[in-house]
C-alpha cells in the first residue's frame, strides 16, 4: 500500500515537471511583471542601452512611455500590459541626438488591435534657446472619413525632451510640420513633414 | 481414536484481501499477519476471529476501488503534457527545421557553394554563430543561429550584421528569416552576390556603440548542385 502511494506521489512530480517544461517551451512564461521589467528586457534583446530614463510617462493603466538617452541616442520605449504581464511594444530604437542641429525627432505609429495603438511623435531638444516645441497634425478618422487638424505645445525641461502622444483610435495620423520656438515665441528652428 | 493431524491454511488466506487499496484492507492485513505469528498451521488451532471474518466479508461487498480519481487525474494530465510536449518536439527534429526549404529556394537561382563556417561572435550577452555561408549568382546568404541569455523580448536584430568584401565595400542586405526556437533562434540573412574571385569576406557587428568582426576565409569548398 505504501508503495502505491510512493508512486502517487511520484506521478504528481512528473506531472509538475512536464508543465513546468511544457510552460518554457510555448513561451507562456515571457514577458515582465513590471513596466520597468519589461522595458529592461526590450533594451537588453535589442542591444542598446541600458539608457538612463529622463521621463516615464503613464498613458493610461495598461501602456507605458519610458523616455530615455543613451550616449549620443534617445528614445521612448512603449511597454504593454496584457494579462498581467508587460510586454515590449515598440519604439526601443535608439534615435540620434545630432548635436549640430537645434532638435532631433522620430516618431512611432502603432495601429494594431481594436483599442488601437499609439501614435507616439518625439525627439530631444540640443538648442538650449528653444523652451517650446509645437507640432502640427491632421488626424484622419477612417470610419467618418473626417479629418482633424490640431497643432500641441510642450514646454521643455531639463530632460531635454519631449513626447506627443495619441490613442490611434482608427486614425490615421499625418504629421505636418515641427517647430522649436524660443522665450519670445519666435521660430528657431521649423521642419515641414508634409 | 488417533486425532489426525492436518495443515491446513486458515479460510481467510484465500482471500485476496490485498487488492483492496483501502484503510480496510490494511486493517485485515495487519491483523492476518499477527494471526499467523501467534497460530501454526499444523495444530490446526485457529481462533476463529470474530472481526476478522466479519471485516472479510464486509470488504468482499465493497467494489473494487483500486482506481482512484487522483491517479486518473494525473495520468490524464501525464499524457496530455507529454503527447503536447511530442508536438513541439518535433518541429525540432534536424530534418523538420525548414532549411531543407531555404536551400531548395537558393538552388532555384542555379549553383549553389556552400561553405561551412561555424565562426561565433558575442553580441553582449548572447551569442551569434555564422554556421555556413551560401553563394548563388543572384545573392549571398548565411545561415545562423542565435543563443539568447535571456529568450525573451525582440528577435535579433539583423540589420545589425554586415558583410563586407576584401576592400571594405559593402554588400547590401536584402532581408532575413528567422525562426525562434526556446534558447534563442536561427534564421537566415541575404545579401547581394559575390563578386568573382573573393575569397576573403569580413562579417562585421555594427550597432550602436557594439562592434564585432569575423574574418572569413572561403577556402574550404563544399560545392553543392
Amino acid at each position: 500500500m505504501k508503495i502505491s502511494r510512493l508512486g502517487g506521489v511520484l506521478e504528481w512530480c512528473a506531472v509538475l515537471i512536464l508543465f513546468m517544461i511544457l510552460l518554457w517551451v510555448s513561451g507562456l512564461d515571457r514577458g515582465s511583471f513590471t513596466a520597468q521589467g519589461a522595458h529592461e528586457l526590450s533594451e537588453r534583446s535589442y542591444h542598446y542601452g541600458p539608457s538612463k530614463v529622463v521621463r516615464k510617462v503613464q498613458v493610461d493603466q495598461d501602456t507605458v512611455v519610458f523616455l530615455g538617452t543613451y550616449k549620443q541616442w534617445f528614445s521612448a520605449d512603449t511597454v504593454t500590459r496584457s494579462h498581467l504581464k508587460w510586454h515590449p511594444s515598440g519604439g526601443v530604437a535608439g534615435v540620434p541626438k545630432n548635436p549640430e542641429k537645434p532638435l532631433a525627432y522620430s516618431w512611432d505609429i502603432n495601429s494594431t488591435g481594436s483599442d488601437g495603438g499609439l501614435a507616439k511623435f518625439y525627439g530631444y531638444v540640443n538648442d538650449p534657446d528653444i523652451v517650446t516645441v509645437e507640432l502640427d497634425v491632421v488626424m484622419e478618422d477612417r470610419s467618418s472619413n473626417t479629418a482633424t487638424s490640431g497643432s500641441e505645445r510642450q514646454s521643455i525641461s531639463d530632460d531635454h525632451m519631449f513626447l506627443f502622444v495619441w490613442k490611434t483610435e482608427g486614425r490615421d495620423f499625418r504629421w505636418q510640420s515641427i517647430k522649436g520656438l524660443d522665450r519670445e515665441g519666435k521660430v528657431r528652428y521649423e521642419n515641414k513633414l508634409q | 481414536m488417533l486425532k489426525q493431524s492436518v495443515c491446513v491454511d486458515p479460510p481467510w488466506l484465500f482471500f485476496d484481501f490485498q487488492r483492496q487499496n483501502n484503510a480496510l484492507g490494511d486493517r485485515i492485513f495487519h491483523r492476518v499477519k499477527r494471526l499467523e505469528r501467534k497460530n501454526d498451521r499444523c495444530t490446526g488451532n485457529w481462533v476463529a476471529d470474530k472481526w476478522l471474518l466479519r471485516s472479510l466479508m464486509k470488504l468482499r461487498s465493497m467494489p473494487l476501488k483500486n482506481v482512484t480519481v487522483g491517479m486518473i487525474a494525473r495520468r490524464l494530465l501525464i499524457f496530455v503534457f507529454a503527447t503536447l510536449l511530442l508536438f513541439q518536439l518535433v518541429d525540432w527534429l534536424p530534418w523538420r527545421d525548414g532549411n531543407r526549404l531555404m536551400i531548395a529556394d537558393l538552388k532555384n537561382d542555379g549553383r549553389v557553394t556552400a561553405y561551412p563556417v561555424n565562426r561565433k561572435l558575442n553580441m553582449d550577452d548572447d551569442t551569434f554563430t555564422l554556421k555556413e555561408l551560401y553563394t548563388t549568382s543572384k545573392r549571398t546568404a548565411i545561415r545562423y543561429s542565435f543563443r539568447k541569455k535571456v529568450r525573451d523580448g525582440w528577435s535579433f536584430p539583423t540589420a545589425s550584421v554586415k558583410l563586407l568584401n576584401a576592400s571594405g565595400k559593402e554588400l547590401v542586405q536584402h532581408g532575413a528569416s528567422s525562426t525562434g526556437v526556446p534558447w534563442g533562434e536561427n534564421g537566415w540573412i541575404y545579401f547581394d552576390p559575390l563578386p568573382a574571385g573573393i575569397n576573403k569576406l569580413t562579417l562585421r557587428y555594427d550597432w550602436y556603440d557594439r562592434q564585432g568582426e569575423l574574418l572569413i576565409l572561403l577556402e574550404k569548398e563544399e560545392s553543392t548542385e
